[in-house]
C-alpha cells in the first residue's frame, strides 16, 4: 500500500484527486493526509513520512519547488500536479519526474501509478530532484541540464554539450562533446519536444542537431550540414526553408 | 612646276618691276632717315620699305612692319594698323611661316573691316586665300578668292579683278577642272589686255601655256608661252620670262626637238640664277636632265640631275616644313576664323577667350545639369527597383501574414464552438445529478482542450497527433451519448502517421456533424468510420457515418438547424480555401449523401515533415 500525501492550495483539487484515488485505486493507494500551504506541507511530510506526494507546483505565492528546497532529505516519490505552467512543466520533464495535469484524467493517473510501481523508475529520485531544483533556480529562464534514462539508470547531460541526437526506432542515440555517445530508450520526437526552445533543430526524420555545433552548411536540394565533430548530415528538403530561416534568426540574434 | 599666284602686295603702289626695287627702297629709306615726324606718311613709308625688302631682308622688313604697327597705333590710324598687320602677315608668308602669316592677315582683316575699306579687305582676302591654296584647301581658298573678286569688282579695281580671276582659274586647274578654270583665265587675260597690263598678261599666258602643256596640247601651249615671252620682255617681267622659257623647253622636249629644248632651258636657267629663284632653277635643271637623257649625254644628265636634286631638296624641305605645320595651322585657322565669325555674329567686342570661357561655363552648366539629372534618374531608377523588390517582398510577407492571421482566427473559432458544446454536456450531467460522469467528462474535456489549444497553435501537425485529439473527442461524445455509436479509425499503411502533416482539427467538425446530425437522431447501431488513405500524392481523409443524413424531404427547420450547427464545417471550408491560396494547392472538400448516412472527403496534398 502506498501512503500518499496531497499538497494543493485548492480544496476542490484535493477532493477531486482523493475521489479518483478512492474510486479506482483504493487497493494500492491510501491518502494519509493533505496540506494547503507550503508550511503545512513540510510539517505533514515530516510527520507522516509519506511514500508518495502529489505536489502542486503553484501553492499560494510559493511553489512546490520551494517546499522541496526546504526539506533536508527527500525520501519519497513525487508526482507534480499542475493546471498549466509551461516553464515548470519543462523543468519537471527535464528531470524525468512525473506530473499530472489538472483536472486529472483518470487514465493519466493510472499510467502514473503504473510507472511508479516500476522499480527502476524510482531510482535516483534525489538526483532528479537536485537537478530540478538546480534548473528552477536559474534566473535566466534557460535550463542547463537534462536527465535521461539509460540502460543502467539515469544520466545528467549538459544541454550545451549535446551535439546531436539520432533516431533508431524507439531509441535515440545522443552524441555528446568529447566523443561520448549514449543510447536512450526515448524517441527522437520526445527529445525534439523536450529541447524545444533551445538551439536544436530537427533537420531530418532521424536527426536532431544542436545549431551551435554547425560548422558549415553545404548547399544542395536540401543541402547538408557538417558539424564540428566532422559528421555530415543531410537536411531534409522539406525542412530546408525552415532550417535556413532558423539559422538566419540565429545569425542576427 | 607650280603656278604663280598673283599676290597683291600693297594698295599704295601699283605693280613694281624687279629692276626698280633697289632704287625705290633706297629713296624710301632716305625719307625715313631724314623725316622723323610721327604721322601717317611715316607709316606709309615704313610699309613701302618693309614691302620692298621683305624678300631680300626679311628681318629688316619685319622690324619696319613692327614700327609701322606701333606708329599707327600711337597716332590711332586704323587703316594704318590694318595695313601694318597685313605687311607683317606678308613678311611671315615670305618666310613660309604660314601660322603667323594667317594670324596677322586675320588681325588685319579685323582691323580693316571696321573701316569699310573694300579694297583693303579684298587684298587681305587674297592673301588668306593664297595660304589656303598652299595648303591645298581649295574650297576655302575659292571662298576667299570669290570674296576678293566681289570686293575688287565693287571698288572697280580691274587689277585686283584680274588677279582674283586668275587665281580662281589656278585653283580650278589645280583641281584638274579645265572647263571651269580656263574661262577664268580667259576673262582675266581679256581684262589685262584691255587695260594694257602686260606684266599680268604675261603671267596669265604662262598659266594658260602650262595648262595646255598638261593637256598635251603642244600647239596652244607653245602659242601661249610665246605670247608670254613677248609680254614679259615688253613689261620687264623676268620671272614670267623664266617660266615662259622653261615652258618652251618642256614643249620642245615633248616634241623631241632636243637642241631647241636645250637652248630654251639653258636660257631660263640663266635668268633664274640671276633672280636667285631656287624653285625656277630646279625646274630648269629638271628639264635639262630630261633633255640630256634623251640626247644620251649622260655626264651632262648627271650634272643636271645633281643640281636639280640639290635645289629641290631645299624646296622640298620648305614644302615639308609647310606640310608639317599644316595640321596645326588648319586647327589654328579654324579656331581663329571661328572666333572672328562669332565676334562678327554677336557684333560684340567680346574677346574669343571670354566667349570660349562663357561657352565653357555654359557647357559646364548644361553638362552639370545633365549629369545631375542623369545621376538623379539613375539613383531614382535604382532606388525604385530596390524599393519595388522590398515592397513586393513586404507585400507578400503581409499577404502571408494576413493569411496566417486569417488561419489563426479560423482555428481560434473552433475552440469556443467546441467549448460550448462540451459545457452543455457537462451541464446536462449536473442537471441529471450524475456527479461521477460530470467529473470524468470534465477531466476528459480539460485534456482535450489542452490538446486542441496546443495543436491549434500550429499550422500543421502529424496525422497521429490530430487523430489522438479526434479520438479523444469521440470518446467524449460517446460518453455523453452512451450506446449511440461506435467509431473505427483506419490509416493506410502507406502513410507515415508521424511524418505526414495535416492542418490541426481539419476533420473534427465533420465528425461532430456526423454525431450531432447523423447519429444523435438514430436509435442504435450508429457508426463512424474514419479512414486516411493515400491517393497518388494526395491524402484522402474520409469521414463516413450511417446516420440519417440530409434528405430532400427534410423540413426547413431541420435544414436550418443543420446550417446553424455546421458552423465548424463552414470554417473548415474557409480554412481549406486559405490553404489553397497560401500553398497554391488543390485541396478539396466533397460532401455526399449515401443511401444511409453521409460521407465527407477531404483531399489534401501530401505534406511530409521530413
Amino acid at each position: 500500500m502506498i501512503r500518499a500525501l496531497i499538497i494543493d492550495d485548492e480544496e476542490h483539487c484535493i477532493e477531486g484527486l482523493q475521489n479518483l484515488l478512492a474510486q479506482d485505486h483504493k487497493n494500492i493507494v491510501e491518502v494519509a493526509g493533505s496540506a494547503k500551504t507550503v508550511r503545512d506541507g513540510i510539517g505533514a511530510i515530516t510527520l507522516l513520512r509519506p511514500d508518495l506526494v502529489f505536489l502542486d507546483v503553484q501553492i499560494g505565492d510559493k511553489t512546490g519547488f520551494d517546499l522541496l528546497r526546504a526539506l533536508p532529505e527527500i525520501d519519497f516519490e513525487i508526482i507534480f500536479t499542475t493546471a498549466y505552467e509551461k516553464f515548470a512543466l519543462q523543468a519537471i520533464r527535464f528531470s524525468a519526474l512525473d506530473y499530472l495535469l489538472k483536472p486529472v484524467d483518470p487514465d493519466d493517473l493510472d499510467t502514473a501509478l503504473i510507472k511508479l510501481s516500476n522499480e527502476k523508475a524510482r531510482k535516483n529520485t534525489a538526483d532528479k530532484i537536485d537537478l530540478l531544483l538546480q534548473n528552477t533556480q536559474k534566473s535566466d529562464g534557460l535550463l542547463k541540464k537534462i536527465i535521461v534514462p539509460t540502460m543502467s539508470g539515469f544520466e545528467f547531460i549538459e544541454i550545451a554539450n549535446i551535439i546531436r541526437c539520432e533516431s533508431d526506432n524507439n531509441y535515440t542515440t545522443i552524441y555528446i562533446k568529447g566523443n561520448q555517445k549514449m543510447m536512450v530508450s526515448k524517441t527522437l520526437k520526445d527529445f525534439e519536444e523536450l529541447l524545444s526552445g533551445y538551439s536544436f533543430f530537427r533537420i531530418h526524420n532521424s536527426h536532431l542537431i544542436n545549431l551551435s555545433y554547425i560548422k558549415t552548411y553545404n548547399k544542395g536540394k536540401g543541402g547538408s550540414v557538417t558539424l564540428t565533430d566532422e559528421t555530415e548530415i543531410e537536411v531534409s528538403s522539406r525542412r530546408k526553408e525552415d532550417f535556413i530561416a532558423r539559422l538566419s534568426a540565429l545569425k542576427f540574434s | 612646276m607650280s603656278k604663280a599666284f598673283l599676290i597683291l602686295f600693297c594698295s599704295l603702289h601699283s605693280v613694281i618691276c624687279l629692276s626698280q626695287y633697289s632704287h625705290e627702297a633706297d629713296s624710301v629709306l632716305h625719307l625715313l632717315k631724314t623725316n622723323h615726324v610721327i604721322d601717317s606718311n611715316r607709316v606709309k613709308n615704313l610699309l613701302v620699305f618693309s614691302y620692298l625688302v621683305s624678300d631680300t631682308k626679311p628681318d629688316t622688313a619685319m622690324t619696319c612692319a613692327d614700327e609701322a604697327v606701333n606708329t599707327a597705333t600711337r597716332i590711332n590710324w586704323q587703316k594704318g594698323i590694318s595695313l601694318a598687320y597685313r605687311q607683317k602677315g606678308y613678311v611671315y608668308y615670305a618666310l613660309t611661316d604660314n601660322v603667323n602669316a594667317m594670324d596677322y592677315f586675320l588681325k588685319a582683316l579685323k582691323a580693316g573691316e571696321k573701316l569699310n575699306n573694300n579694297l583693303l579687305n579684298a587684298s587681305i582676302y587674297n592673301n588668306i586665300a593664297n595660304i589656303y591654296a598652299d595648303l591645298k584647301n581649295y574650297q576655302v581658298a575659292l571662298d576667299y578668292y570669290q570674296k576678293y573678286l566681289a570686293a575688287s569688282i565693287s571698288v572697280k579695281s580691274q587689277v585686283n579683278e584680274i588677279r582674283a580671276l586668275s587665281n580662281i582659274g589656278n585653283i580650278y586647274i589645280e583641281m584638274n577642272n579645265f572647263t571651269v578654270g580656263l574661262p577664268y583665265y580667259n576673262r582675266a587675260l581679256t581684262i589685262a589686255n584691255e587695260t594694257g597690263n602686260k606684266q599680268i598678261s604675261a603671267v596669265i599666258s604662262n598659266n594658260l601655256g602650262e595648262t595646255f602643256l598638261k593637256q598635251k596640247d603642244y600647239i596652244l601651249a607653245k602659242d601661249n608661252y610665246l605670247k608670254s615671252l613677248k609680254l614679259a620682255d615688253e613689261s620687264m617681267n623676268i620671272e614670267a620670262k623664266v617660266n615662259a622659257l622653261n615652258g618652251l623647253g618642256e614643249i620642245y622636249l615633248s616634241l623631241h626637238q632636243y637642241t631647241k629644248a636645250e637652248a630654251y632651258s639653258k636660257l631660263s636657267l640663266h635668268l633664274a640664277r640671276q633672280l636667285n629663284d631656287v624653285s625656277s632653277q630646279a625646274n630648269g635643271f629638271e628639264t635639262l636632265y630630261n633633255i640630256y637623257k634623251k640626247k644620251k649625254q649622260f655626264q651632262n644628265a648627271l650634272w643636271a640631275y645633281y643640281n636639280e636634286k640639290t635645289l629641290k631638296d631645299s624646296v622640298i624641305n620648305d614644302s615639308k616644313t609647310a606640310e608639317i605645320t599644316g595640321f596645326e595651322m588648319q586647327y589654328q585657322f579654324n579656331k581663329k576664323e571661328d572666333s572672328i565669325k562669332i565676334a562678327d555674329y554677336r557684333k560684340q567686342s567680346l574677346s574669343a577667350a571670354i566667349i570660349k570661357q562663357d561657352r565653357i561655363v555654359k557647357n559646364s552648366i548644361v553638362a552639370g545639369t545633365l549629369i545631375v539629372l542623369f545621376s538623379g534618374l539613375a539613383v531614382f531608377v535604382f532606388y525604385k527597383r530596390k524599393r519595388d523588390v522590398v515592397e513586393m517582398k513586404h507585400e507578400s510577407e503581409l499577404k502571408t501574414q494576413a493569411m496566417d492571421t486569417e488561419m489563426k482566427a479560423l482555428r481560434a473559432q473552433m475552440n469556443p464552438h467546441f467549448i460550448f458544446n462540451s459545457l452543455n454536456s457537462i451541464k446536462n450531467y449536473i442537471d441529471k445529478n450524475d456527479t461521477a460522469k460530470a467529473s470524468l467528462y470534465t477531466s476528459k474535456f480539460a485534456k482535450l482542450m489542452r490538446m486542441i489549444l496546443e495543436n491549434s497553435e500550429k499550422k500543421e501537425i502529424p496525422i497521429a497527433q490530430d487523430l489522438k485529439a479526434l479520438e479523444l473527442y469521440m470518446q467524449l461524445e460517446a460518453l455523453r451519448m452512451p450506446n449511440k455509436f461506435v467509431y473505427e479509425i483506419n490509416v493506410d499503411d502507406a502513410i507515415d502517421k508521424e511524418n505526414t502533416l495535416i492542418p490541426p482539427l481539419i476533420l473534427q467538425p465533420f465528425v461532430e456533424n456526423s454525431i450531432w446530425h447523423g447519429l444523435s437522431q438514430k436509435e442504435c447501431d450508429g457508426k463512424i468510420w474514419i479512414s486516411i488513405r493515400k491517393e497518388g500524392n494526395m491524402i484522402n481523409c474520409v469521414v463516413e457515418d450511417n446516420g440519417v443524413g440530409i434528405h430532400e424531404n427534410d423540413t426547413d427547420e431541420q435544414i436550418a438547424h443543420a446550417d446553424k450547427k455546421s458552423l465548424g464545417m463552414k470554417i473548415t471550408k474557409s480554412r481549406i480555401d486559405v490553404i489553397n491560396r497560401m500553398k497554391k494547392t488543390n485541396a478539396t472538400v466533397t460532401f455526399s449523401n449515401l443511401e444511409e448516412g453521409t460521407k465527407i472527403e477531404v483531399r489534401l496534398p501530401e505534406d511530409l515533415a521530413f
